[in-house]
């Protein structure tokens, strides 16, 4: 007998291993507000997780795949709705675009000039390179301070803008 | 006899649309729009589609003809009211609609349909791409990978482009083992998501570091637009059961293509649909994928970077991030680019737990970064091979081999998928993932024919620990085995292992020694004690001297702690090299011995020679 509780406790470590471990698909609820895409990646590592994530935002009602936004719209200032694109993808891409405005080039910062309707997206790199200090002053800079900062460094140089 | 002409001529037409309705009905397109499936050869042919409003006729779910003629109705009426979006069967089918005007002519009413309009527009149909998702070595659920599609938005940016995937709904906080069933009992629904594809990016490249490819699919813009609306169809009247190993991402991903593009072939699966595989479909249509593009991981970006500097750069590297060296004093643009990337890659690896002090780092080296003209050197990131030039995953093997007692012939079967020796183009090197083998043993002497070894699973993962990056490597697996230790002939004993530990890895020929303790029970009736096991010592090491061959060693010692008067420790060793000839063969040779702990025991060993069949 013994040895079969000692079996089992056995059977129960090898079981945690890792390959077994899990930390549930993270569904976020339906609902919309007013900026809409919750297109946000979900981080959580679960056992199949290419089958739970993405569930997420399903293209079922309200909004065809837009679920809520946790992501801080009502940050932004927000007057016309094309200029919510440029926002979620601030606010999603924060991390990349902060490196990428440094540098002033990258895919994430020429994808973030089309959200604003740069046409020339190696000025607008060249802008923001140059007025790295003034876009992202400090290591606590918010992702909407950092697309408000942009704006009004845009619209003192003459770079062709249409979405600000 | 003018009226009898009548009568024959309108017998005539109703006869002949009669057929164009059968023949349409019957036709491989229509039935693909319905998705009917042929199963096992055994099953009748029938939709899959598991739920909601997708037939109009009540026979429509096995019976084609008679849907098409009750689709053609219910279009013709506009009346019924379909799926949670409240729609008429005009705007919930507007792949249907298409399709029967276009194939028989006919003009059904334009109605305005808000809701599609709304997901259309974000969508242009220029070019659509099927994506894979490389497997995720540290989550046996990603193990095999994953495909979606991108659809080119109106914007000009591939980021911007749109990502539509298929994935099962899954409650959240859903428990492993109920999880595991319902993913193998089609417990939960599938959905498909529609997301931008830099937020897929983001989920594969970066917070999962899985390597992304990309196949350009050779739709054209009327092909695009029906898919477009097929998958409108899909997702807002209907839903199928998601079954992890066949009717999963990969195979509904590929109907809804073959729904468009019926002269593909690229949904016959056997037992199971591996994403890679279905990445092959494509390719082995000619002129299916026009162009293929690579998207390295982060983890993968970095790695190469740092790898890519001197060594004075790589100590500068890492006085930096122990807060020796202020960035600020730096002007190497390699540099600071290595260093920015890795920071980028800690900060997804810590989430919240990444410290202020580094916050500080990253943002002095970004100032830095923006203050230098000059700009870091481009690296050309290698990759593991195409997942399309990979090996197939069902293995046929026959051997033969001696052991101490007796010659041996060797039959063998594997479902799936790699394992450490298999030539590693297209997957992860040196990573094993193996779902259910058989080994029979045919004794030559004795004429005999036993159970050698049956697989439930083996799992294997060694992400190497660098300077750099701190990965751990595990093992796992549950077999049904006939010990050779002990000289237990034809007794077979359930065991169960894991292992833990680390791994190493050098260029050039990918040498990895990895050392894991491990764990095992093993339980049967021939054990006087029903029961043995205990931890043990395991080291791996393996090298890939060139890309068709492999060579490798496993040494174990194994505690025996239920034991009778046994020694405490045996030693289970093997020696096996492998020669890789193509995506279908290999041939493998491999020596194994079962060393005694004590002097009273037996040296037992066996070598062996086996061909192996992929398809």
């Amino acid at each position: 007998m013994k040895n079969i509780a000692l079996l089992m406790q056995l059977v129960a470590f090898i079981m945690t291993v890792p390959a077994f471990a899990k930390d549930g698909g993270d569904i976020q609820g339906g609902g919309s507000d007013g900026c809409g895409l919750g297109w946000q990646v979900t981080q959580k590592k679960s056992l199949f997780a290419t089958a739970t994530r993405g569930t997420t935002n399903s293209f079922v009602p309200p909004t065809f795949g837009m679920t809520t936004g946790t992501i801080g719209c009502d940050k932004h200032k927000i007057t016309k709705n094309e200029q919510k694109e440029a926002a979620v993808y601030a606010e999603t891409n924060f991390e990349m675009l902060s490196d990428e405005l440094a540098t002033g080039n990258g895919e994430y910062l020429v994808s973030f000039a089309e959200t604003l309707g740069c046409a020339d997206a190696a000025s607008f790199g060249a802008m923001t390179k140059a007025n790295y200090n003034a876009i992202m002053p400090s290591y606590q800079t918010s992702a909407a301070e950092m697309l408000q900062n942009v704006r009004t460094q845009i619209q003192s140089s003459d770079l062709n803008c249409s979405v600000l | 006899m003018k009226i009898a002409l009548l009568v024959f001529n309108f017998f005539s037409i109703l006869c002949s649309a009669e057929s164009t309705i059968e023949n349409l009905g019957n036709s491989k397109q229509w039935k693909n729009l319905l998705h009917y499936e042929k199963r096992f050869f055994i099953f009748p042919e029938r939709s899959l589609a598991d739920g909601g409003d997708f037939f109009f006729s009540d026979e429509g779910r096995s019976d084609p003809v008679k849907e098409l003629v009750a689709t053609i109705d219910a279009l013709k009426e506009n009346k019924k009211i379909i799926g949670p979006l409240k729609q008429t069967p005009l705007c919930a089918f507007p792949a249907r609609k298409k399709f029967i005007e276009k194939k028989l002519g006919l003009k059904f009413k334009n109605t305005q349909c808000k809701q599609l309009n709304e997901f259309k527009k974000r969508m242009s149909t220029d070019s659509i791409s099927l994506i894979y998702s490389t497997a995720y070595p540290e989550n046996p659920g990603s193990m095999f990978g994953h495909t979606f599609l991108r659809i080119k938005s109106n914007h000009q940016t591939k980021l911007l482009d749109i990502g539509i995937s298929y994935s099962a709904f899954v409650p959240k906080g859903e428990d492993g083992a109920v999880y595991m069933l319902m993913g193998l009992m089609g417990g939960y629904r599938g959905y498909y998501s529609v997301l931008p594809y830099y937020v897929k990016v983001n989920e594969y490249n970066f917070s999962e570091n899985r390597d992304l490819w990309e196949y350009e699919l050779n739709l054209n813009s009327e092909e695009i637009e029906l898919l477009i609306l097929h998958l409108w169809e899909l997702e807002t009247t209907t839903w199928f059961d998601y079954y992890f190993f066949d009717e999963n991402c990969s195979y509904q991903i590929n109907a809804a293509i073959e729904a468009v593009k019926p002269e593909w072939n690229v949904t016959n699966f056997g037992l199971h649909v591996i994403p890679g595989e279905s990445v092959k479909s494509f390719t082995n249509q000619k002129g299916a994928v026009s162009k293929v593009h690579f998207r390295p991981s982060l983890g993968r970006r970095v790695s190469q970077r740092i790898d890519s500097l001197s060594d004075s750069q790589k100590n500068l590297f890492e006085e930096v991030i122990q807060y020796k060296a202020d960035p600020l004093s730096l002007n190497d643009p390699d540099l600071l680019q290595a260093l920015i990337e890795y920071f980028r890659y800690q900060r997804l690896d810590q989430k919240e737990k990444f410290s202020k002090k580094d916050q500080q780092t990253v943002q002095k080296i970004r100032v830095q970064i923006s203050k230098i003209k000059s700009t870091a050197k481009k690296i050309e990131f290698t990759h593991n091979g195409r997942p399309d030039f990979g090996h197939h995953p069902y293995r046929l093997g026959i051997g033969y081999g001696s052991t101490n007692q007796f010659n041996f012939i060797d039959f063998h079967l594997k479902f799936a998928y790699h394992d450490l020796y298999n030539r590693d183009l297209g997957y992860l090197p040196f990573t094993q993932i193996d779902f259910p083998w058989v080994t029979l043993r045919y004794d030559i002497d004795s004429q005999a024919l036993n159970l050698e070894r049956f697989q439930f699973f083996r799992i294997t993962s060694l992400t190497p620990w660098t300077r750099f990056k701190k990965s751990a490597s595990w093992a796992a697996e549950a077999a049904l085995v006939t010990p050779k230790d002990d000289l237990c002939i034809d007794c077979t004993r359930f065991q169960l292992e894991g292992g833990y530990g680390l791994s190493f890895r050098t260029e050039p020929m990918n040498f990895t020694t990895a050392l894991l303790g491990t764990l095992r029970v093993e339980a049967g009736k021939s054990l006087p004690e029903k029961v043995r096991g205990g931890p043990g010592i395991r080291i791996l090491a393996l090298a890939a001297p060139a890309s068709f061959y492999k060579i490798g060693a496993d040494l174990r010692a194994q505690s025996d702690l239920f034991q009778g008067n046994r020694p405490l420790f045996y030693f289970p060793i093997s020696f096996t090299q492998s020669l890789h000839f193509n995506a279908w063969s290999d041939i493998r040779a491999e020596y194994q011995a079962w060393v005694p702990g004590s002097t009273q025991g037996t040296f037992n060993r066996q070598w062996k020679i086996q061909a192996h069949f992929y398809f």
